[in-house]
């Protein structure tokens, strides 16, 4: 009946704490309770029993195994109705306002029709006849009553009320902060139970799976089927501790009168959604298996390293091994030195030999990177939380010793880094002007020869007659140059026709070039930088 | 909330130990949630602004719109944020703004109040404090905050009829050649043109109106100069009555300095010992006499913020008593100054005092904040016998009558 309803025509009533104690009586305005009665009434039972069945699953499914136990459905229903009676009982216990031994009475009946009720449900499996059996057995013996498997399926159930009564009382708390001011916030117990089901969850799943033999002797093979109920936990978890955040939230802003935007209570599914729906991509992603391990890794990386090393040492060494091949008249050497050449595919680890095994590595590398960086990120977030704990660290000496190394090495890089940009720009000009240097000097016939010297008197006289306004393309041939260099330095056709023909004799044939030739060039470059020199040619 | 770390090792151990893939998963799964979730609020942290944006200043009954403008500058979405601005209790009621709201990447969203300023003063507004976090509750919530604002209320001012306060100067007393002391904003009417006067002078309109060349006559430059000396020493005023009487005070000094500046359109100054919020301390304030209207507003700014002192107000320097602060702040005033002391109280220390100002060339008035004696209507003036005239003001029509 509803509040309304029971007090005739008046005012709605509700509960409202006050100091010492509840009471009931018509709330002023700051006291309305939101309507949640779709929450306390639907979602509330709902993931409960949902979080309940997940633990008892694999709890069910083991004790079933044993002689003389219940049903599966026996054990896995009864717990789950039992932990919602706690739900509901704890709702009346709070709107009848009981306490002390009116309360405690309340319990222990409770109690007492929770267990005739498993009893019935125990029945319920048997036949008539055996009923009868049951039911003589009874009067013969008393404890009979108390069959093995009643025991077992009522301890469990009374385990699951208490959390439902406890999660109850909690619920209430998260969404009315003036109740157990001062205590634990009602949120960690909440968190806290969720994460000692999940454990449970996981340890009775696990003893229904695995060899516990083969695990002490570390011989367990790998488990790939996947524990849905466990799934069904920790994601219906999450999410349940996502709404106890905004229910609390809202609960709070209701009592400092925080005016809430209406787009809050509309994204916040949203956002809680796409948050886990991200966090499951990643828990897909990240292996789940030894497929390679970090030192497996690690020495994969260091073969990639080593193999690349020594393909880049072959290819600086190979020119060098076929110039010594041309001086030595023999067919190229394969490797300098009597070195063998590296072979070019890295030693692939077994595991990477298999079909699809880079994305075992990728996977692998990423699960290493994402451990590490969260290992990082987590310890050092502690001690930062925690600025004790940083100071007893950098107390203690083989730490602080460590520190400073780290910082003087840290100092001398950026000493070195700051040496190296000082000094980088003079060295990269003084490699330019050496650079600069040779070409010039290459242009111009390095070399005291009489063959480099006609050609260097050749190049001055090409350059004086740039000077001069004759200059020479690069895609002109000495005889295509000629006729420019008559029209400049007229009448000296002579030299200029007998120092361009001693040029091409001597950038282009093999034999010998004398002194007498290179003389007698020096003669007609002579002519004709001295008429370029002259007055009416500048 | 627990801490997950070791719970988050110890699952992780488990699959590890039991080689179970789902577990692993699960493992992956809580911890990806609870390093999203964190790096998620701290992100949001960053990206979130706020912006205040008011009128700092206001006359007594005026409202003052406040907006504020929060900004989401990221491209991630803030599932929720906390503001909370501090509010005067005195401008508003609740003293808060509070207001949850979720935001969309690069959204800016925008709030307004408003504050009414009931009565003089110098008011905080804030600081903004905002607070946001995870979705599930296992991060720890981040804090930002904005730093406060200030809105100043300026004391009542009321018109006054006739200030009928003495004064020395203009006085022939002051030897100054004409150009030099002449005021050419002031005109007092024309005369003939006579040889040597300067063109700058001539009035063209009247000349051509009259047609004959005529001159200005401008006032005498040397203006009347007037320092109002406050009393705000809590001893000085009846302990029943200290609020209004001191407030009554301010609003007589305000109402007097905005008389001469803009009605009269003379020089006025103000000196005063306060407890000043801006300076957490007992300040001496002495602004000097000017008269433009931007000194006006000087003046009333300091007389907004200014607020009585014990005789040893803790943590503050020692005030100096009136009659000596009255003797020193006479060697900053020129002759012919008229000194106007509003006060609470009066003893033969001040009246001494009044004198000392008296042989030192200024006009001094005494303006007493305090009740009429009963017996008769205008106040038995103790300073007229040495010719320093008195007005008793108790009530604020009085201060018209001035």
């Amino acid at each position: 009946m509803s509040d309304r309803r029971r007090h005739g025509f008046g005012q709605p009533r509700v509960l409202v704490r006050e100091t010492d104690d509840y009471v009931e009586r018509t709330p002023t305005a700051g006291e309305t309770r939101p309507p949640n009665s779709w929450d306390r009434r639907l979602m509330q039972p709902a993931t409960l029993g949902l979080l309940v069945a997940c633990v008892v699953w694999p709890v069910a499914q083991l004790i079933s195994r044993m002689p003389s136990a219940p049903g599966f459905v026996t054990l896995l229903m009864v717990p789950v109705l039992m932990s919602l009676v706690g739900l509901t009982t704890q709702h009346i216990v709070v709107r009848r306002l009981l306490s002390g031994s009116e309360g405690l009475r309340f319990r222990l009946v409770e109690l007492g029709v929770l267990f005739l009720g498993t009893k019935l449900a125990a029945l319920a499996s048997l036949t008539v006849p055996e009923l009868g059996q049951a039911v003589r057995a009874w009067s013969a013996s008393p404890l009979a009553f108390f069959d093995t498997g009643t025991v077992i399926t009522y301890a469990i159930g009374v385990a699951c009320w208490w959390m439902g009564t406890a999660t109850a009382q909690d619920l209430d708390a998260v969404r009315d902060p003036s109740l157990y001011v001062g205590e634990t916030d009602p949120r960690q117990r909440l968190t806290k139970r969720y994460f000692i089901g999940g454990a449970i969850l996981m340890f009775f799943a696990a003893i229904n799976r695995v060899n516990l033999i083969s695990v002490v002797t570390l011989t367990q093979q790998r488990t790939r089927s996947p524990i849905v109920s466990a799934l069904v936990y920790f994601l219906a978890g999450l999410l349940m501790l996502g709404q106890i955040r905004i229910a609390r939230l809202l609960s709070l802003w209701r009592r400092d009168r925080v005016a809430v935007s209406p787009t809050l209570r509309v994204t916040w599914p949203r956002y809680l959604a796409i948050l886990l729906a991200v966090a499951a991509c990643v828990a897909f992603v990240l292996p789940t298996g030894y497929t390679i391990g970090l030192l497996d890794l690690t020495a994969y990386v260091l073969q990639w390293a080593l193999a690349l090393l020594a393909f880049l040492f072959m290819i600086i060494t190979l020119p060098l091994s076929w110039l010594a091949s041309l001086f030595l008249g023999g067919e190229p050497q394969a490797s300098p030195g009597g070195l063998e050449r590296p072979p070019l595919e890295p030693p692939m680890a077994t595991a990477a030999a298999e079909p699809g095994a880079w994305w075992a590595v990728l996977r692998s590398a990423l699960f290493w990177v994402v451990l590490g960086t969260t290992v990082i990120y987590l310890v050092r977030s502690y001690i930062r939380d925690h600025p004790g704990i940083g100071e007893a660290l950098r107390g203690f000496a083989p730490l602080a010793w460590l520190g400073r190394v780290w910082s003087s090495l840290r100092r001398w890089l950026r000493r070195a880094g700051k040496r190296v940009g000082r000094a980088l720009p003079s060295v990269v000009a003084r490699l330019r002007a050496a650079r600069a240097e040779r070409r010039s000097g290459r242009r111009h016939g390095g070399g005291t020869g009489p063959r480099e010297r006609v050609i260097r008197r050749y190049l001055e006289t090409i350059d004086l007659a740039g000077e001069s306004g004759a200059t020479r393309h690069v895609d002109q041939t000495p005889y295509e140059y000629r006729p420019r260099l008559d029209e400049v330095v007229q009448g000296e056709c002579s030299a200029v026709t007998g120092l361009t023909e001693a040029f091409i004799e001597a950038r282009y044939s093999d034999h010998e070039i004398n002194a007498a030739q290179a003389t007698e060039t020096d003669a007609d470059a002579e002519r004709i930088q001295r008429a370029l020199r002259r007055p009416d040619q500048a | 909330m627990p801490d997950l770390v070791p719970i988050l090792l110890g699952f992780f151990l488990l699959a590890a130990v039991l080689r179970i893939d789902t577990y692993f998963s699960l493992v992956y799964l809580v911890a990806a949630a609870y390093l999203l979730g964190r790096l998620w609020s701290h992100q949001a942290m960053r990206q979130l602004r706020t912006r205040r944006r008011l009128v700092n200043r206001a006359f007594p009954g005026e409202e003052i719109p406040i907006e504020l403008e929060v900004t989401n500058d990221g491209w991630l979405p803030v599932p929720w944020v906390e503001m909370h601005d501090s509010l005067p209790v005195e401008m508003a009621s609740p003293p808060f703004f509070r207001q949850a709201l979720a935001m969309l990447p690069r959204e800016t969203r925008r709030f307004s109040y408003r504050l009414t300023g009931h009565r003089r003063g110098y008011y905080p507004i804030g600081p903004m404090i905002w607070r946001t976090g995870d979705l599930l509750g296992f991060a720890p919530i981040q804090i930002g905050s904005q730093a406060s604002e200030y809105i100043i209320v300026y004391p009542r001012v009321l018109p006054l009829q006739t200030l009928g306060l003495p004064t020395r100067s203009p006085l022939a007393s002051l030897p100054a050649p004409a150009p030099l002391f002449e005021d050419p904003s002031r005109i007092q009417g024309v005369r003939p043109y006579q040889h040597g006067d300067s063109p700058r002078r001539i009035h063209w309109s009247a000349s051509a109106s009259a047609r004959k060349l005529l001159v200005k006559r401008y006032q005498p430059a040397i203006a009347r100069e007037t320092l109002i000396c406050l009393d705000l020493a809590q001893e000085n005023y009846a302990f029943q009555r200290l609020f209004p009487a001191t407030e009554l005070a301010v609003v007589t000094a305000a109402s007097i300095a905005n008389h001469i500046i803009v009605r009269e359109s003379l020089s006025v100054g103000l000196c005063a010992q306060a407890i000043d919020p801006l300076a957490h301390g007992l300040t001496t304030f002495s602004l000097p006499p000017r008269r433009e209207r931007a000194h006006l507003m000087s003046i009333l700014e300091v007389l907004a913020r200014a607020q009585t002192y014990a005789e040893v107000s803790p943590g503050t320097t020692t005030p100096v008593p009136l009659p000596q602060f009255l003797r020193e702040q006479s060697l900053r005033v020129s002759w012919g100054t008229t000194v106007v002391v509003i006060t609470g109280s009066r003893s033969n220390a001040l009246t001494r005092s009044l004198l000392y100002l008296k042989e030192r060339g200024c006009a001094v008035v005494l303006v007493l904040v305090m009740p009429p004696p009963p017996a008769a209507n205008s106040a038995p003036h103790q300073g007229e016998p040495v010719g320093v005239p008195a007005y008793v003001v108790w009530r604020e029509d009085e201060i018209k009558t001035l």
